[in-house]
């Protein structure tokens, strides 16, 4: 589910694992996530305790797409199991994460006052 | 004259379930139609197993005309069934008014063909059986299919299998691998090569996916190893030449609707003069080094996922090892991934049965860590390829 916060930051809000059977409906959501408008954009991961490997890779080809359009997409809500698989795969050294989405948005926040 | 079929069905409200709004006449033609234009063969028997009717299609799959009316089934027989078969089939039609399963028959021509079979039951009113009706579908051919495409995924994992690097035991070197592949042609393969007189290259890769696409993606990288190995060594540069391989690989092919494939991989360069590791990691699970007293490191460093992005800054790291005394230890995701998701305590696991298996030479110590491993994990299936590497230090 796509919302906008602050006026101009699109958060989605994926709400279950990723997985084989929803592989296809994340990739839509997240391409329509990369067409809105807003340079700002968060995808919430609250309720994903696993996300196989066609999963990370939609995420790091989203994350390098909207960098390419001059956007930034950042991920919050990040599960312990999450977690530890994004550390394995190095997903920090090209992405920002944050435990709450209040942060990230915090983040955007800041800087667009810069 | 007879009515047109969509006049009856309009008119009557032929599929009303109204008892009174019935129309017997149009059903017995849809039935009639049915029987006589569906490719299922059907033959009908009375309760004394004597056939009473053949729809064409029967005809078209066994060869055999009206000439079969009056006779009993067992002329179909191949003989490739005991009479326990068939004495089941038929409690089973008994019990539960129904059989399904493959049977082998034989054509009018005498050829022998492998059909799909539902047989029914068919009762009146009073429960009282009035027929036996077979539905049958020739699978032979299918069957024939299914069978090469196996005999093709053995031929393949026999060929993932050759390519894995054999062991090497020298008074400061000894490596081997196990590699157990899963129901489906997985991505894992590993590989060791002699640079020089006193370094060896170490690599794991792990293609995400399973299917014959990614066999072959393995199969394809594999290919390229001993030479970026041999002519890079470094592991920065080794991962990033393989990172272009791979980020390159059907990346212009959107029309063919590929998907984009990543591997994950370790590689390790050991010296055996100075004792000491260069390692990088591209997303894989950390390796180990596991000492003599029980300690073990972590080594994780490194970059992401080969073919995720387009260029890499590959971290390396540099160890230092105890002489015959170390362990390195790589492995693939198959010994960590379970339901639970946990894959740190998973992690710690693997760990322990390590420590608590090195006293064993280091292939039985595989054996009995993979084993062990794969008893704690509780995995319903083998879901992944399971791939291990010890190098004795």
């Amino acid at each position: 589910m796509l919302k906008t916060v602050n006026g101009s930051i699109q958060v989605l809000e994926w709400k279950e694992n990723i997985t084989l059977k929803n592989i296809e409906l994340f990739r839509q959501e997240m391409n329509n996530i990369l067409t809105q408008d807003s340079q700002h954009l968060i995808l919430n991961l609250a309720e994903t305790s696993y996300i196989n490997s066609a999963g990370l890779g939609i995420i790091a080809e989203s994350v390098v797409q909207a960098k390419r359009n001059k956007k930034e997409l950042v991920l919050s809500n990040i599960e312990e199991s999450i977690n530890e698989i994004f550390s394995i795969v190095k997903f920090s050294s090209f992405m920002k994460l944050f435990d709450l989405e209040a942060e990230a948005i915090e983040y955007f926040k800041a800087s667009q006052h810069d | 004259m007879t009515k047109k079929l969509d006049d009856i069905i309009i008119e009557h409200q032929f599929f009303s379930s109204d008892e009174a709004e019935k129309n017997i006449e149009g059903r017995l033609l849809v039935a009639d139609r049915l029987f006589q234009n569906m490719l299922e063969g059907v033959f009908i028997t009375n309760t004394k197993g004597v056939i009473q009717f053949i729809n064409p299609a029967f005809s078209m799959i066994t060869g055999y005309g009206e000439e079969v009316i009056g006779q009993n089934p067992s002329i179909f027989q191949s003989g490739k069934h005991d009479a326990t078969f068939y004495r089941s089939m038929w409690e089973s039609i008994e019990q539960n008014g129904k059989w399904m399963g493959e049977v082998w028959n034989k054509k009018e021509d005498g050829e022998l063909f492998l059909q799909q079979t539902t047989i029914t039951k068919i009762k009146d009113d009073y429960d009282q059986p009035l027929y036996y009706a077979a539905v049958i579908t020739d699978i032979t051919e299918r069957k024939k299919a299914e069978q090469r495409l196996k005999d093709d995924l053995l031929l393949a994992k026999e060929v993932q299998k050759s390519a894995l690097s054999h062991p090497i035991q020298t008074d400061s070197f000894h490596i081997d691998g196990i590699y157990l592949p899963s129901e489906f042609l997985g991505g894992d393969t590993y590989a060791w090569y002699q640079i020089d007189s006193h370094r060896y290259g170490v690599i794991m890769l792990d293609v995400m996916g399973h299917g014959v696409a990614s066999a072959l993606v393995c199969m394809s990288v594999r290919s390229l190893l001993r030479g970026i190995i041999n002519t890079y060594v470094e592991p920065g540069l080794v991962l990033k030449e393989l990172n272009d391989h791979v980020y390159s690989l059907f990346r212009d092919k959107e029309s063919l609707q590929m998907k984009n494939y990543y591997l994950t991989c370790v590689y390790a360069v050991v010296d055996t003069n100075k004792h000491s590791i260069q390692f990088a990691s591209a997303g894989h699970p950390p390796a180990f080094l596991i000492s003599n007293n029980g300690m073990v490191r972590e080594l994780a460093d490194g970059t992401v996922p080969l073919g995720m992005l387009k260029n890499i800054e590959v971290e390396t790291g540099n160890y230092t090892y105890d002489y015959r005394n170390t362990w390195m230890v790589f492995y693939t995701d198959g010994l960590i991934e379970n339901e639970d998701n946990q894959i740190r305590k998973n992690i710690e696991g693997l760990k322990n049965n390590l420590l608590k298996y090195r006293s064993s030479s280091i292939s039985e110590m595989m054996i009995h860590v993979v084993d062990q491993q794969l008893l704690e994990l509780n995995t319903l299936a083998f879901y992944d390829d399971v791939t291990m590497v010890v190098a004795k230090l």
